[in-house]
């Protein structure tokens, strides 16, 4: 199923226009300092250049008529959709299940939504890709990276981890 | 000067950075050879790997990667007529043509010579050429600098693409994120919303990564990731003399253009690849076969173009601190996390640190040649990498990258929205290079206005009373309307 979003310079400039006035009004409570130049004096400027070019560009958009729009296919919302969800979902499960679990259990998801097939290959890819950026990082660049405080990897993996001293809690 | 040669010799001539430039080149190859892995975004996915390293060793990784994403983006351009990086789009002009001809290993060797001698004509260049603009830059003031910085900022106007407006807005929205944290003059918390890990900033890194890197891989699953299937076999890489002959005043013109290009912020190697490429098309009247019928002189313009624009963009990065283009703009980030400021200064307090720089590029080329011609064979098949396996992993790369950079939970978040408003962006056309603009250059600009401000009492005077800093911003005038002209004659 496809869908055209119509106007999309219009309905931009029209946000742009909200984010020009929201630094202004973030902006209220910032001290003016000495002189002109507070903390504030800087983002107001760059919130006045906003608006301008808003302005410019919504106007364009309505003198021109604007012809801008664009076509976008149910399964492409979806798709893109479902990777920023299992992005920000391995994001929130770093903290809790560490970062072995947590990216070995990623990868396999995401590669199987890739439209991976091979038990194997994807069984192989995501363990080794994750162990190999374990060691990477908290071994040989002494990086830390999360722990989880409930799977105890640290212990299971081999002695060349406790190499490491870069393992966060 | 030649103490800081030396100085930066015996830092690359060391096994480690030897390896680490290896290393690079051989991933940089890798990724330049997949379509729509550009150099960009393999600089950022990989940057946290050198937060462990000492400076120079991660700038050795770094720059492997660059030269070697930037060469390698010429493989599938010549094989399936798609640009693995959007540098070697002009490539496909003539290499393509060769490879329906049956001669793509003609192709990838005249490509490779073409790649080396861009990229060492152009290190040799700046070498020499840097060290005198550093000079003159340390004599500068708050009033020149905060003329740099809006000079720099101005920029955008040229690199917007179609709409000026929106290439403005992409880069104020970056100079509007840099604003987060502590105001540079007082100290005080700005935009941080009780947070208080937002007080040290939003961290430039993470931001890149959202948007070179995330941004990417979502634009890739919208448009599908298919495999690509190349079976073609390349022989006969090592280029002839004749075709060497051949190539010669077309690669080095190429490459001393695309140096001066490449040292134009903002310009980047696709617009150098374009301008040599049309060049070359113009000066050889005599070109047998046509341009676009499958000459290797086109071959080698452009790709001495693209390749020699890449040490170009280190000029206004080392010596200004104003990033030449995205990559370099990374590396400056990448130098950052280190406590390192690029700009007039590092030449005085890091001159190692610069020349093995410099050195170390030399050197990446060398190995681009030596990797290109012996290992053309195995390239080639890497284009046919399944994406299934590769997006996801790089999407755990900009993961771990944005958490490596100071263990915040923060970052990864921060990383993720940049990612989602970045593809948001991109959507509608919004260049995404201008708001990397806004993000290094606002604070610069910021800072140095404040401080003339703070020096002169408040008077503007301070501005525009000082000659070096009228006629830089003139020529950010210039660069602000010549676009806005063009775009409406």
């Amino acid at each position: 199923m496809k869908a055209e979003i119509r106007h999309t310079d219009t309905v931009g400039s029209i946000l742009w226009l909200l984010l020009a006035g929201g630094i202004f009004l973030a902006s209220e409570d910032l001290p003016v300092g000495t002189a002109e130049t507070g903390p504030a004096f800087y983002p107001r400027v760059i919130a006045v250049l906003i608006g301008g070019f808003a302005l410019l560009q919504l106007g364009r958009s309505v003198y021109e008529a604007e012809a801008n729009a664009h076509t976008i296919r149910s399964g492409q919302v979806k798709t893109v959709g479902a990777v920023a969800a299992l992005v920000a979902i391995y994001v929130l499960s770093l903290p809790w299940l560490g970062f072995v679990t947590a990216t070995t259990t990623f990868l396999v998801v995401c590669m199987v939504y890739s439209g991976a097939r091979s038990v194997v290959r994807i069984g192989t890819s995501a363990v080794g890709v994750s162990l190999l950026l374990y060691y990477l990082f908290v071994v040989f660049l002494r990086v830390p990276l999360p722990e989880s405080p409930f799977i105890p990897v640290r212990a299971i993996l081999p002695g060349l981890i406790h190499a490491g001293h870069g393992v966060l809690y | 000067m030649l103490a800081g040669f030396f100085e930066g010799l015996s830092l690359v001539f060391q096994p480690l950075a030897l390896s680490l430039i290896v290393l690079g080149v051989t991933i940089g190859i890798v990724m330049g050879s997949i379509p729509g892995m550009t150099a960009t975004m393999t600089v950022a996915v990989l940057v946290s790997l050198t937060f462990g390293m000492n400076p120079t060793e991660g700038m050795m990784l770094l720059l492997g990667v660059y030269g070697g994403a930037l060469y390698a983006g010429s493989i599938p351009a010549i094989l399936i007529r798609t640009p693995g990086t959007p540098s070697a789009a002009a490539t496909i002009f003539d290499g393509f043509p060769l490879s329906e001809q049956g001669s793509a290993g003609r192709a990838i060797g005249v490509a490779t010579v073409a790649s080396f001698v861009g990229g060492v004509v152009s290190v040799v260049l700046i070498t020499f050429l840097s060290p005198q603009i550093a000079t003159v830059a340390l004599s500068m003031g708050s009033p020149e600098y905060f003329a740099i910085a809006f000079f720099g900022l101005t920029i955008i106007a040229s690199i917007s693409g179609d709409s000026v407006a929106k290439g403005m807005l992409s880069g104020l929205l970056g100079m509007l994120i840099a604003t987060v944290g502590l105001d540079p003059t007082l100290g005080q918390p700005r935009f941080t919303f009780g947070v208080p890990e937002l007080s040290a900033g939003i961290e430039f890194i993470a931001v890149m990564i959202g948007l070179f890197g995330l941004a990417e891989g979502l634009d890739r699953y919208r448009e599908g990731i298919g495999s690509l299937d190349v079976k073609q076999d390349v022989a006969g890489i090592t280029p002839s003399l004749s075709d060497l002959k051949n190539i010669r005043n077309v690669t080095l013109g190429s490459s001393v253009a695309g140096t001066l290009i490449g040292a134009i912020p903002g310009a980047g190697g696709d617009i150098a690849a374009f301008v040599t490429y049309n060049e070359a098309k113009r000066w050889v009247t005599d070109a047998t076969p046509a341009f676009g019928e499958g000459n290797v002189k086109g071959v080698a313009a452009a790709e001495s173009g693209n390749n020699s624009s890449t040490a170009g963009a280190l000029v206004p990065t080392l010596t200004l601190g104003i990033p030449g283009d995205s990559v370099t703009a990374i590396l400056i980030g990448a130098l950052l996390v280190h406590g390192i400021q690029p700009g007039p200064g590092l030449f005085e307090k890091e001159p190692g640190l610069v020349f093995s720089i410099f050195i170390g590029f030399f050197v990446v080329y060398v190995v681009i040649l030596l990797l290109g011609l012996l290992g053309a064979h195995l390239w080639v098949r890497v284009i046919n990498f399944p994406p299934k396996y590769l997006w996801p992993s790089i999407l755990v790369f900009c993961v771990v990258g944005a958490f490596a950079l100071r263990a915040s939970v923060l970052d990864m978040w921060v990383m993720v929205a940049a990612g989602v408003i970045g593809f948001l962006l991109r959507m509608d056309e919004y260049p995404l290079a201008p708001m990397v603009l806004g993000l290094i250059l606002g604070p610069i600009a910021e800072q140095n206005l404040r401080r003339s401000l703070e020096l002169s009492n408040g008077s503007w005077d301070i501005i525009y009373t000082s000659p070096v800093a009228v006629a830089i911003l003139l020529l950010a005038g210039v660069s602000l309307v010549t676009p806005v002209v063009l775009e409406h004659r």
